[in-house]
């Protein structure tokens, strides 16, 4: 692979948007996101409705929305007649920017997949998008994670056999709020502190005053 | 990853320098905007710094008021110059999962069998055996543990042995604040304080930091990880005492001092003189009065008390030449504080000059050695 990637689409030849540190581009002619070390597999983009709109300004955190189907091989008749009672998960939403904290992580990302009618495709809103730079390659393999930790909450998985084929994937804005020095999440209106979206802030410098 | 020093614009063929800091470049022919796949681009961060001139303050002046510092320091110190470091940590964070197989234990309450209990009867009891006597058993179930979680793995990015201070109490407290870290453009860094460079093979620490996160067994693996270099902001404070100039560093996320050097209070070896020449007079008086009552009851005789004021005189000779000798060593050897994250101790700052006793003690030593080793050839 070259080591210099043009910046431009593919498909319309227009310039791909992103940040200093984005390993993922969008073209927003075409509403299509490229991994940049695959540039020859792109992804469509979608923009999810804010639910609740408040907070001071829109920023759009990008995740991998993967839908597939799992199939499970279950040779204990008792944990399968279980596992047929449980809710069949949606979309699972893979977070595709960088956080320095990860214990928000898996929460969004399964109360996501809890509740995917809550999340409902629509035209941008006018917000900055956040930076990408999770490749997509590995998201089978969480995605077959998350549908075995979800399965052990209601029976323990030992001698289960569960497949996931990807069918889809789209890269989903999801939107955020600021507020302060937080951010509130425009589906369910979860606060979060700062820390847990990483954007580019000015260096202040070393004050004058002598102690 | 060692990384090329120049490259092609797949457009016009130009050459490229590779970008720092940023993925994104541009080609300075034909001005096409291009991305950087490079392995060795590393993004940069920085800990944003907190509002702790107050407690730097506070700390400072606490060292300056230790036992082991002149006691005017905290009065008489002066801030002569302020200036921010950058030093470099790699932050390894990503994804690992995987399904680990574990045996859980159980403790299972089993009541008594038929057969036991007829035994029992046939014995002669009779009666059915108490609650007491059943007996818990422990069983192992098969149990499976589904892993799947982001790890963060922190490590200094350059030597520091320089600065005089573990990097182990900057990582813990570099940890903690990790929350306030923000992309940062080198340029916008350089502006605000010196960056040390992060001159350690992030190979190494890479395959140190995916290793120690995945399971031995195989079991849980690294899905994925991104590497950061995510730089500390440090604040070097220059202090004038007297004709002292000397150094603390402290970092700017809890306002610790992390090292530097004092200048010591030399007066404690006169504080230290004082109880010594007390007890050497206390003793001197005690032997005088002894020849004062021997006068007195008549007693006193000449040869003898020359020979005790002999002794006495040799004795304070000793001592006085060994007090010399250790103030010579106090005054003239330079000591210094040295600072830590753990405390504050004593240090000698270089070599102590040469004792202008050596010759003396030589003497004093060959005539010791040639009486005890005559001695030892007379009894032979």
């Amino acid at each position: 692979m070259p080591l210099l990637i043009p910046l431009t689409c593919p498909r319309c030849g227009s310039d791909l948007a992103g940040g200093a540190g984005a390993r993922i581009f969008l073209c927003t002619k075409c509403l299509r996101a490229q991994f940049m070390e695959r540039p020859e597999v792109s992804y469509p983009v979608v923009f999810i409705q804010p639910v609740l709109a408040q907070g001071e300004s829109l920023l759009y955190v990008p995740f991998w929305r993967v839908s597939g189907k799992a199939s499970l091989n279950c040779p204990d008749h008792k944990k399968a007649e279980r596992y047929k009672s449980v809710k069949a998960l949606g979309p699972l939403m893979v977070p595709a920017y960088w956080s320095p904290r990860a214990d928000y992580y898996e929460d969004f990302a399964l109360r996501y997949a809890r509740e995917p009618d809550k999340l409902i495709p629509g035209p941008e809103a006018g917000g900055t998008i956040l930076d990408g730079v999770r490749a997509p390659a590995t998201l089978p393999e969480i995605a077959r994670l998350t549908w075995l930790a979800y399965l052990d909450r209601f029976a323990d998985v030992t001698g289960v056999r569960l497949t996931f084929k990807v069918e889809s994937t789209a890269y989903a804005c999801v939107p955020f709020f600021r507020e302060g020095r937080g951010y509130v999440e425009g589906i369910f209106g979860t606060s979060i502190p700062g820390s847990f979206l990483v954007e580019e802030s000015p260096v202040p410098s070393l004050s004058t005053k002598l102690p | 990853m060692s990384s090329p020093r120049a490259l092609a614009c797949p457009t016009c063929g130009g050459t490229v320098s590779p970008p720092l800091g940023s993925r994104k470049t541009s080609c300075g022919f034909c001005g096409k905007k291009l991305y950087y796949s490079g392995p060795d681009f590393v993004p940069r961060f920085y800990v944003e710094p907190g509002e702790l001139e107050e407690t730097i303050r506070r700390n400072c002046a606490a060292l300056f008021k230790s036992r082991m510092t002149p006691r005017d320091m905290n009065r008489r110190s002066r801030l002569v110059s302020r200036e921010r470091l950058f030093v470099p940590f790699y932050l390894i964070t990503g994804k690992r999962g995987g399904v680990m197989q574990t045996g859980r234990e159980r403790v299972v309450r089993k009541p008594p069998s038929w057969d036991t209990r007829i035994d029992q009867t046939a014995f002669g009891t009779g009666t059915v055996l108490p609650s007491r006597s059943i007996r818990p058993e422990v069983t192992v179930e098969e149990d499976s543990r589904v892993t799947l979680g982001d790890f963060q793995y922190l490590y200094p990015a350059a030597v520091m042995e320089e600065w005089n201070f573990s990097d182990v109490e900057l990582r813990s407290v570099v940890s903690k604040h990790l929350e306030r870290v923000h992309p940062v453009r080198m340029s916008a860094l350089i502006k605000q304080g010196e960056l040390l460079d992060a001159n350690l093979p992030v190979e190494q620490i890479l395959a140190k930091g995916v290793a120690s996160v995945a399971s031995t067994s195989g079991e849980i693996k690294v899905l994925d990880h991104h590497v950061a270099v995510v730089y500390v902001p440090l604040v070097r404070l220059t202090f004038q005492y007297s004709e002292h100039i000397f150094h603390l560093v402290a970092e700017e996320l809890e306002g610790n001092v992390l090292s530097g050097r004092l200048p010591f209070r030399r007066d404690w070896g006169f504080l230290l003189g004082f109880p010594l020449v007390a007890v050497l007079g206390f003793l001197v008086g005690q032997s005088l009065q002894g020849f004062h009552t021997q006068a007195v009851q008549g007693t006193f005789h000449m040869k003898e008390a020359g020979q005790v004021l002999g002794v006495i005189a040799l004795f304070w000779a000793i001592l006085a030449g060994l007090g010399l000798q250790a103030a010579w060593y106090f005054i003239r050897t330079p000591f210094i504080v040295r600072v830590s994250p753990g405390g504050a101790r004593i240090e000698e700052a270089g070599a102590s000059p040469k004792n202008p006793f050596t010759p003396v003690n030589k003497f004093i030593w060959d005539v010791l050695k040639g009486l005890f080793s005559g001695t030892r050839r007379r009894s032979f």
